[in-house]
């Protein structure tokens, strides 16, 4: 009798592994090369996530979610490359660290394929520029193997500890996402350099992409950099004075901010180096914010030369808060130089955002002629956790998008 | 192949009914999405009841019921049910806003119109296979449907207050699946049961 029900259920799993092949292996293998997309008027992008969402685990997920994209004539994608420890793409940079080449569940869930490069290909098949966005930056979660095997990497806060970051520092989102209960790689520290640098520099040079994004992340809390390593550096450049003891002193932010933004420098000149023409995009949040909280002084790196195109996120619902957020000077100076989109929240489980809403945010950023507008993230723009059918999102986009874009 | 007699097994068809059906629905979501009665037609039909018919079919097969019109029944079903006033009722949620009570009592007639619907297409597939469907498993399949889309519609509503968010029903209609597999599979395995070749290879 077992045997006659083994024998059952291995034919489903047949049939099942058959079907799903169909959405897993196809992409990769059948996708003819297609050359890379130009670089749009106005951005219509997406971020394609692997916290609450499915898209990029889902048998035919990623098609799916790419064909409806096109489809709705949008043409920018960010898909995950780095979050939690881990990148969504085999890294052998993290591997030598870590063991693992991506995330185990991701390897676990698409054996042999390589799913960014399946992503890149299906995503300029279909007119979509490719932009992997590493989202985490310097975060990285208490457990990983990162810290684990580079405890030496952390940055500390002044009691010596690599707090976790207290206070409505971060926002909702990743509340989250859980991204506030996270330690920070010493953004200082000659070796976390070297790491991220060559982490970027892989995916520009392995894979066909238009570019690299890197998000709020790409900074540090302002609660830390008291880590031997920083301090000494601190030192060596104030005539052996240590660091204020307040976080928010003044030059002492400037200086922080001032060494990330010199890192910033090197790794926009490292990735160019391998290809000059590969789209350097940041997502941070408004200036003053990112500045003041994460020592992110974006308006000096667009000010550099070393950003191509700039998404300011601003998740705001109330429409006047959006407008103030526009009208500040730095997205208007940035805008002189460089394309600057707005990054709008679609929604998150918490606070599901209406179709109304976002058709009323969207009208507002194209009212002030912005460079078009990013969305956060698929699922909630598209998918399932929305307050409306998937049918009903897509309709709105089937106004909003016409095929010019 | 060797078969299962039919008779022999009290709930492996059963256990193994409800599995497929509901594998069959979650495959179906990486077709096409879930929505509300005029975003799903003829082509959702077709994909969705021939993906869960075929599962299914696998289910006939390994009891030694040869029916290879089961997947094309199920696959025309839903599909006539898209096109028609029935819609594809398995893979929309009503619209939002409805009802809790009302939610049940459209639950009820469209689970009633689209079982009996369904059970016809089933009862005529099965007429010439080896094994046979009585009439009534129409109304059984009517009175099955009846309570899993109530249920999963109610389920789904509940959700959907309380979220805002659209995956709750797609939540209430796994429960309806799973119920609808469930009670199939019980009340389909007993009604095959009395016609059923007592083995076959």
């Amino acid at each position: 009798m077992m045997f006659h029900h083994w024998h059952w259920l291995k034919q489903l799993l047949i049939w099942v592994g058959l079907v799903s092949l169909m959405g897993w292996g196809v992409p990769s293998l059948a996708q003819a090369e297609s050359p890379a997309p130009a670089n749009p008027t106005e951005i219509r992008g997406v971020w394609l996530t692997n916290v609450g969402s499915g898209v990029l685990f889902a048998p035919w997920g990623v098609r799916r979610a790419l064909d409806t994209l096109a489809a709705l004539h949008f043409n920018t994608l960010y898909p995950v490359a780095w979050n939690g420890g881990h990148t969504f793409y085999p890294s052998a940079t993290v591997k030598r660290l870590t063991g693992h080449s991506q995330a185990p569940i991701f390897s676990a869930l698409h054996p042999g394929t390589d799913m960014l490069r399946a992503l890149v290909s299906m995503g300029h098949h279909r007119q979509l520029r490719v932009l992997p966005w590493f989202e985490y930056g310097f975060m990285v979660p208490p457990g990983s193997e990162l810290v684990r095997v580079h405890p030496d990497w952390l940055s500390l806060d002044r009691e010596g500890s690599p707090g976790r970051i207290s206070g409505k520092v971060q926002s909702e989102a990743a509340a989250e996402a859980g991204t506030e209960q996270n330690f920070w790689l010493n953004p200082f520290h000659p070796e976390v350099q070297n790491f991220i640098l060559q982490m970027v520099v892989e995916v520009v040079t392995d894979y066909d992409v238009d570019g690299i994004q890197l998000d709020d992340h790409f900074g540090l809390p302002i609660a830390l950099g008291y880590d031997p390593i920083t301090v000494q550096q601190y030192q060596d450049a104030h005539q052996g004075q240590s660091p204020p003891t307040d976080p928010a002193n003044p030059e002492w932010v400037r200086w922080r901010a001032d060494q990330i933004s010199l890192f910033m420098g090197k790794l926009a000149g490292a990735v160019k180096a391998v290809k000059p023409n590969c789209v350097i995009s940041i997502s941070p949040n408004p200036q003053d914010f990112a500045y003041s909280r994460y020592l992110q002084d974006w308006q000096t790196w667009v000010a550099q030369g070393w950003v191509d195109e700039l998404v300011v996120q601003v998740y705001r619902q109330d429409i006047d808060q959006l407008q103030v957020e526009l009208d500040r000077p730095a997205i208007q100076a940035a805008r002189q130089r460089i394309p600057v989109a707005i990054g709008l929240l679609s929604g998150i489980v918490s606070k599901p955002v209406t179709i109304a809403q976002l058709e009323a945010q969207v009208d507002v950023v194209r009212q002030n002629g912005l460079n078009g507008i990013a969305f956060f993230y698929w699922e909630s723009l598209l998918g399932y956790l929305a307050p409306e059918s998937p049918y009903q999102r897509r309709r709105l986009f089937q106004t909003l998008y016409p095929p010019s874009g | 192949m060797v078969s299962i007699p039919l008779k022999s097994s009290r709930f492996g068809f059963a256990v193994g009914w409800a599995m497929v059906t509901v594998i069959g629905f979650a495959i179906s979501w990486a077709m096409f999405a879930v929505g509300e009665r005029s975003d799903l037609g003829l082509w959702q039909g077709l994909l969705g009841g021939g993906t869960v018919g075929l599962l299914q079919s696998l289910v006939l097969m390994r009891y030694g019921i040869r029916s290879p019109g089961w997947v094309l029944a199920t696959a025309l079903a839903w599909g006539l049910a898209g096109v028609s006033a029935m819609g594809v009722v398995g893979w929309f949620a009503p619209v939002a806003g409805t009802s809790l009570l009302t939610r049940v009592l459209y639950g009820a007639w469209e689970g009633l119109r689209i079982g009996a619907w369904l059970g016809f297409w089933q009862w005529l597939s099965l007429r010439s296979a080896n094994a046979k469907l009585p009439t009534s498993w129409m109304f059984w399949s009517a009175g099955i449907w009846m309570i899993g889309l109530m249920a999963g519609w109610f389920i789904g509503g509940e959700l959907r207050l309380l979220t805002n968010l659209f995956v709750s029903e797609v939540v209430g209609l796994v429960v309806a699946w799973m119920i609808v597999g469930a009670i199939a599979g019980l009340i389909l395995g007993r009604l095959l049961r009395i016609t059923a070749p007592s083995s076959a290879d």
